[in-house]
């Protein structure tokens, strides 16, 4: 059996918040918000100036159930977790700070050998005694697990839950024993019931109370404490306060628009709420109360309005002083404030942060937008109101201000000329044989003279230093001249006579260089004044003198020519104290020396567009952890500036780079400009926090967007995204979204303003109502329904919408007819027409019918800024795919897959079919192959023979899996998602000796994901890697999920997937994960049917985890490791800096 | 009572454990927040669980009968040989998982 070898890394860590807790989890002072992010954990301390994230924590396992709890008489909360593969675990967070511990308290999976999973999904719910905690993973169990503190196990049981269909389960406040409130559904409706559980008998023993019969819709329960005690019942259109003898209803208006989603309590005893509901409104829920004469507490009256608009809530917790957390799954989660007063729209929450989500991805596209040779991903994100696209870069972006039409720019400076002037007003810009002076005025920019300066010779630094005075070097001096009166103070020329060749200075210090003269002078008020000079063996390339901490700079960097070293000298005498050689004969062409956050670097580029850096000791000056990177082609600059308060260093070259702190590493973020040769941080009144830039043939004074690695851009829609194609020829996408209106007097009605309601143009199939022309033949058209739609009513509007790739403004919006739901679309050519189609593929859908009977595929061209409907065909099914396939068009079509060409006449005929399936769900091409992937029967590769006109199935992989999404990796190799969160690779082995074992795909590998992949697509989010790689991968594919991730697998070679195995599995040795799963476990195969080990798959997450790990462990795991540096088979002993190297090199594929 | 005096009851007085939290938040417009994420924690530590999570194996039914069982000898101590239940020679061979 022949096993494929794959890579796969999160590039985009998940994104929808699935689940938060409030509680004192660091500390028994400190409140801390945890996130559940699949299968990532995110901890926050509430401060002062907002939410400090702390630790993100990875769980081996998708997070089902997050919750907080005390022991009786703890100062401090435990964090109690179960994932969807049942492990269950308790938490607590030891120690503080960089020392902080999650421990695993007690751990152990849950999961039962029979059962039925819980049809309404995991429920978890804790004691508010913390006596024990109650779980409902199977139909008809309760699982009771006893927090009993002593015991080194804990011995949870099942308990028969006879209740059918339950939708909630709470415990109850104030219950001598433990007592659930539950809710359940049977024929006659749905009832409210309490159950008290015995902990002697093991068993429920007695039913306090019940309601029987409560709203039709109720959800959810929410217990109260004491001193009112029994429990909120939440439905569709009311709210019932119920303690077991006493009740009380309302229906309030505001609740009929939607569904309550969650909630949260905001004080301890329980009478103020927060409500969520899925349109979006935050509600307050108020339980007035009044103390009756003999002392009892009552709830008088039950209070609900609305307080404001946010994003649709999945989960929502109070902080503190008014402060909320909205955590969502369909949009961006919230960080909001509660105001006493409305504001001037009358509501009551104001935003203060948003937290980007791209979940779910429900498709995407890899588009080279700027022809730069790297991709960005353009995904179909959110739901509802919060439907949007994101644009997904890697790297930085520079968003434009300010160009000027210059070339030949040496070198840039920004000054602040006058005495009081607190902005940079002036850039000095050094041209080849002169200097030019820019004044920034406001937003104009004009050339000017400046006084005390030299124009007609290049500029080698200026700056503004210590004493309001400014400097100017020049090959011949260095220059003193007065900020504000701009006379020339003094200058100062090498004793020697030598023209200056490299200069670097700061503040109050400038090191200067006349071929291996080196100069170090002290600027003081009027004056400079040499403190040192040396002979250096060989001629000074370059130099800088950047100050390490605050103050002048202790040390100065050098690099010198012909024997290519980098140097630290001491200040101020200039003695080496480190001198390090760089292996080769490229001459150095910038040193820096940077910190970050106290971390130190010797940075030096070199003439060939290579990068070495150093750790630097501040103290000693001594250099260690020698690394290279290959940046760009051309000689490169390095400059270090700050944005928005972060330390960055700026490397000018043909592939400009940023380079910044995070995460303890060093990142390497590429910029999107073709090419930069200077720059200057420049921060001008009209210009705050730019950047002057210098190109080939212009000046540039642009911002540079937020440093992080991704960039993420939001295009709000307002509806639904659902499929995306992009058109080149059109510079548009076309992109499938639904939107939901109502049904009210005048007909059907937008319910608020969207993308396709607002698009500049607009059209529509058919008019409204009828649904097909009644000419037509076939099936479909005498089984659509002919009854009118119920006032009230949701309809699910189908569009097109045609989106610039520009400016991603609607440029048109087409409507497809009612109960037509657009499934997919594609843009490809059609036979031998030339212009480029939008083709979209329908499905008629009626309430009644299991599966669509009748559907439509349509094929549009968008030109001139108008779309036109060019053919349609009717099919008798719902197009589920659609694949343009050498110039024919491949289409899933309910249990079919169809070929059809394109007549002269612009129609469609279909030329063949393959039958052999449950649903043709997806289609993807390659050449003359087309894989099909299945709704329950995985995937089948057929072949298009073109003399016979038909298809034949080549292989098939047996086994029952149900997919979410297929790729085509290489012509043997084949990847699928399923939908219990699983990835495998099938190969077929054309050269097998049987038919049978020929038409058999293989099983070539498989991982789990815990999350579900909605959309597979060739592409990456990186250039292609230039020179020096340590890791041999071929091709990207990236893939979008549910919880708003994307990741990305690539091939390799057998030997270094041996290699990575073995670095895994050391790693496992090393990295002790919160809750004790096992990685091995975590990462098997698993469905309803199945647990295989996972194979073919290296766990890029955890080998990538070997950056983070301190450096003794680091040599722990590569103790013994054998590397093959040069390929040949000669195996040596690794070494912590050439696996560094490597796990460096792999995440710099994303 | 009106509605602006209902949720200005609701929102006077909101719970504050520290009244410093988030005083200190400079509300210039809402800020949006990409990749802010906590750093990434890699335990390495390995602190043993003081306890362990399992589920007990024994039927439903049969703990009930057991449990019932035990009520009755308990009440009726003289009806069943106790020799019975100390008798260790079952039949039945015990479940090893």
């Amino acid at each position: 059996m022949s096993t494929a070898h794959h890579y796969i890394v999160t590039a985009h860590k998940p994104t929808a918040v699935t689940s938060c807790v409030t509680g004192n989890f660091t500390s028994p002072l400190d409140i801390n918000l945890i996130l559940a992010k699949n299968t990532r954990l995110e901890l926050y301390l509430v401060t002062p100036e907002g939410l400090r994230p702390l630790k993100e924590i990875a769980i081996y396992g998708k997070i089902a159930i997050l919750k907080l709890f005390r022991h009786v008489g703890a100062d401090k909360d435990l964090l109690f977790v179960v994932t969807a593969r049942y492990n269950a675990m308790i938490l607590e967070c030891r120690g503080e700070g960089d020392s902080l511990e999650i421990v695993t308290v007690a751990h152990g999976n849950v999961g039962d050998r029979i059962g039925k999973p819980s049809e309404t999904g995991i429920i978890g719910t804790i004691d508010p005694e913390a006596r024990v905690i109650g779980l409902k993973l199977y139909e008809g169990l309760f699982k009771i697990i006893p927090l009993e503190k002593d015991n080194s196990e804990l011995r949870a049981y099942n308990i028969r839950l006879e209740e059918p269909q339950i939708q909630d389960i709470e415990f109850l406040y104030g219950c001598p024993n433990p007592t659930i409130i539950l809710i359940f559904e049977d024929a006659s409706g749905r009832h409210v019931k309490a159950r008290e559980i015995s902990l002697k008998d093991k068993d429920f023993v007695k039913v306090p109370w019940k309601q029987e019969n409560v709203e039709s819709h109720s959800s959810m329960v929410i217990p109260v404490p004491q001193p009112l005690g029994g429990v909120i019942v939440i439905g569709q259109e009311s709210i019932l306060y119920h303690n077991g003898s006493t009740f009380l209803a309302v229906a309030p208006g505001a609740m009929k628009q939607s569904t309550i989603m969650c909630y949260a309590r905001v004080d301890p005893t329980g009478s103020r709420y927060l409500l969520g509901d899925l349109i979006g409104h935050l509600f307050m829920l108020f339980l007035e109360r009044e103390e009756r004469p003999d002392g009892i507490t009552i709830v008088k009256d039950i209070k609900f309005e609305v307080l404001g608009v946010i994003s649709t809530p999945e989960c929502i917790t109070y902080l503190d002083n008014g402060v909320v957390f909205i955590g969502s799954r369909l949009g961006d989660s919230q960080l909001i404030r509660l105001n006493t007063e409305a504001n001037d729209s009358g509501s009551y929450v104001s935003l203060m942060e948003t937290f980007t989500n791209l979940a779910p991805i429900m498709d995407m596209v890899v588009v080279d937008m700027d022809k730069q040779g790297q991709g960005q991903l353009i995904t179909c994100s959110g739901a509802y109101k919060e439907g949007s696209l994101r644009i997904i870069r890697n790297g930085i972006g520079i968003q434009e201000h300010a160009s000027l039409d210059l070339s030949g720019i040496k070198g840039l400076w920004a000054l602040k000329v006058g005495g009081e002037a607190i902005y940079d007003n002036m850039l000095v810009v050094s041209g080849i044989g002169d200097t030019r002076f820019l004044y920034l005025c406001g937003e104009e920019v004009e050339e000017t003279e400046l006084p005390g300066f030299i124009q007609d010779s290049q500029t080698l630094w200026s700056s503004n230093v210590c004493h309001s005075q400014m400097v100017q070097v020049t090959v011949k001096a260095v220059r003193l001249v007065d900020s504000s009166s701009k006379i020339l103070l003094c200058e100062w020329k090498t004793p020697s006579g030598k023209g200056i060749s490299v200069v670097a200075g700061n503040n109050s210090q400038i090191v200067c260089a006349a071929g291996s003269e080196l100069y170090y002078l002290e600027i003081e008020k009027g004056s400079f004044s040499l403190q040192a000079e040396k002979i250096m063996e060989n001629e000074v390339a370059c130099l800088d003198i950047t100050p390490l901490g605050s103050g002048k700079a202790h040390f100065v960097a050098a690099g010198l020519w012909t024997d290519v070293s980098a140097l630290i000298l001491s200040v101020p005498r200039l003695d080496v104290i480190t001198k390090e050689p760089m292996k080769g004969e490229i001459i150095p062409r910038s040193i820096l020396l940077a910190s970050f956050d106290d971390n130190c670097y010797l940075m030096c580029a070199l003439g060939d567009g290579s990068l070495f850096y150093f750790t630097l000791n501040p103290v000693s000056g001594t250099l260690s952890d020698t690394k290279k990177v290959t940046l760009g082609t051309q000689p490169t600059v390095l400059k270090f500036f700050k944005s928005q308060s972060t330390a960055s260093v700026f490397a000018c070259s043909d592939r400009p780079t940023v380079i910044y702190w995070s995460n303890h590493k060093l990142v390497f973020s590429n910029v999107n400009l073709r090419e930069v040769s200077h720059m200057c941080p420049l921060n001008a009144m009209a210009f705050p926090d730019s950047l002057a830039l210098a190109t080939d043939n212009s000046l540039t004074i642009g911002t540079i967007d937020e440093i992080q690695k991704l960039h993420i851009r939001t295009v709000p829609l307002g509806e639904t995204p659902k499929r995306i194609s992009y058109q080149e020829t059109s510079q548009t996408f076309g992109v499938i979204t639904m939107r939901v209106d109502m049904m009210d007097t005048s007909g059907l009605t937008p319910t608020k303003p969207s993308a396709s309601t607002q698009a500049a143009s607009v059209s529509c199939s058919s008019s409204v109502g009828t649904l097909i022309r009644p000419s037509t033949s076939g099936p479909s058209s005498a089984s659509l329904p002919s009854q009118p739609l119920e006032y009230g009513q949701d309809v699910e509007v189908h569009n097109l919408l045609i989106v610039d790739q520009h400016t991603f403004e609607v440029l048109h919006s087409h409507q497809f007819m009612q109960n037509e739901y657009a499934m997919c679309i594609e843009s490809c050519k059609l036979g031998e027409d030339q212009t480029p189609y939008y083709i979209v593929g329908t499905a008629f859908v009626v309430p009644d019918e299991t599966e669509p009977k009748a559907g439509r595929i349509v094929i549009f061209q968008y030109a001139d800024g108008k779309l036109q409907q060019i053919a349609e065909k009717e099919v008798r099914g719902s197009c589920y795919c659609l694949a343009g396939f050498n110039g024919k068009i491949l289409a899933g079509i309910n249990s079919t897959v169809r070929l059809f060409e394109w007549t002269s006449e612009k129609e469609l005929r279909v030329e063949c079919s393959y039958f052999n399936s449950i649903l043709a769900l997806y289609l993807k091409c390659k050449g003359d192959f087309i894989l099909v992937g299945d709704l329950m029967r995985s995937m089948t590769l057929l072949q298009y023979k073109s003399m016979e006109g038909t298809f034949e199935e080549i292989a098939r992989d047996y086994n029952p899996n149900w997919m979410t999404a297929i790729e085509i990796v290489d012509d043997d190799t084949f990847l699928g998602t399923d939908n219990a969160f699983n990835m495998f690779v099938c190969t077929k082995d054309g050269g097998a000796a049987t038919d049978e074992e020929r038409c058999q795909m293989q099983d070539a590998g498989r991982i789990y994901l815990g999350d579900m992949v909605n959309t597979i697509r060739h592409g990456s989010l990186v250039r292609q890697h230039l020179g020096d790689t340590s890791v041999p991968t071929t091709g990207s594919i990236l893939f979008g999920t549910l919880s708003g991730s994307v990741g990305l697998i690539t091939q390799i070679p057998g030997t270094f997937f041996e290699f990575l195995l073995e670095l895994q599995e050391r790693l496992t040795k090393v990295i002790k994960p919160v809750g004790k799963v096992d990685h091995a476990y975590w990462r098997s195969f698993y469905n309803d049917r199945k647990q295989e080990p996972s194979e073919g798959f290296i766990d890029g997450d955890l080998i990538e985890s070997f950056l983070d790990l301190p450096r003794d462990t680091m040599r722990d795991v590569v103790n013994g490791l054998q590397i093959d540096p040069q390929g040949t088979g000669m195996k040596q002993q690794a070494l912590v800096d050439d696996i560094i190297k490597i796990v460096e090199d792999l995440t710099r594929i994303h | 009572m009106s509605c602006q005096s209902v949720v200005n009851d609701f929102l006077s007085g909101l719970p504050s454990k520290h009244p410093d939290n988030f005083q200190k938040w400079v509300m210039d417009g809402p800020k949006s927040n990409v990749t802010r994420r906590p750093a990434s924690y890699v335990p390495t530590k390995d602190i043993p669980a003081q306890q362990v999570i399992v589920t007990e194996k024994t039927n439903i039914l049969l703990r009930y009968l057991h449990q019932q069982f035990d009520k009755k000898s308990g009440k009726h101590g003289s009806k069943r040989d106790s020799s019975v239940l100390e008798d260790d020679t079952s039949r039945k061979r015990s479940r090893f998982e």
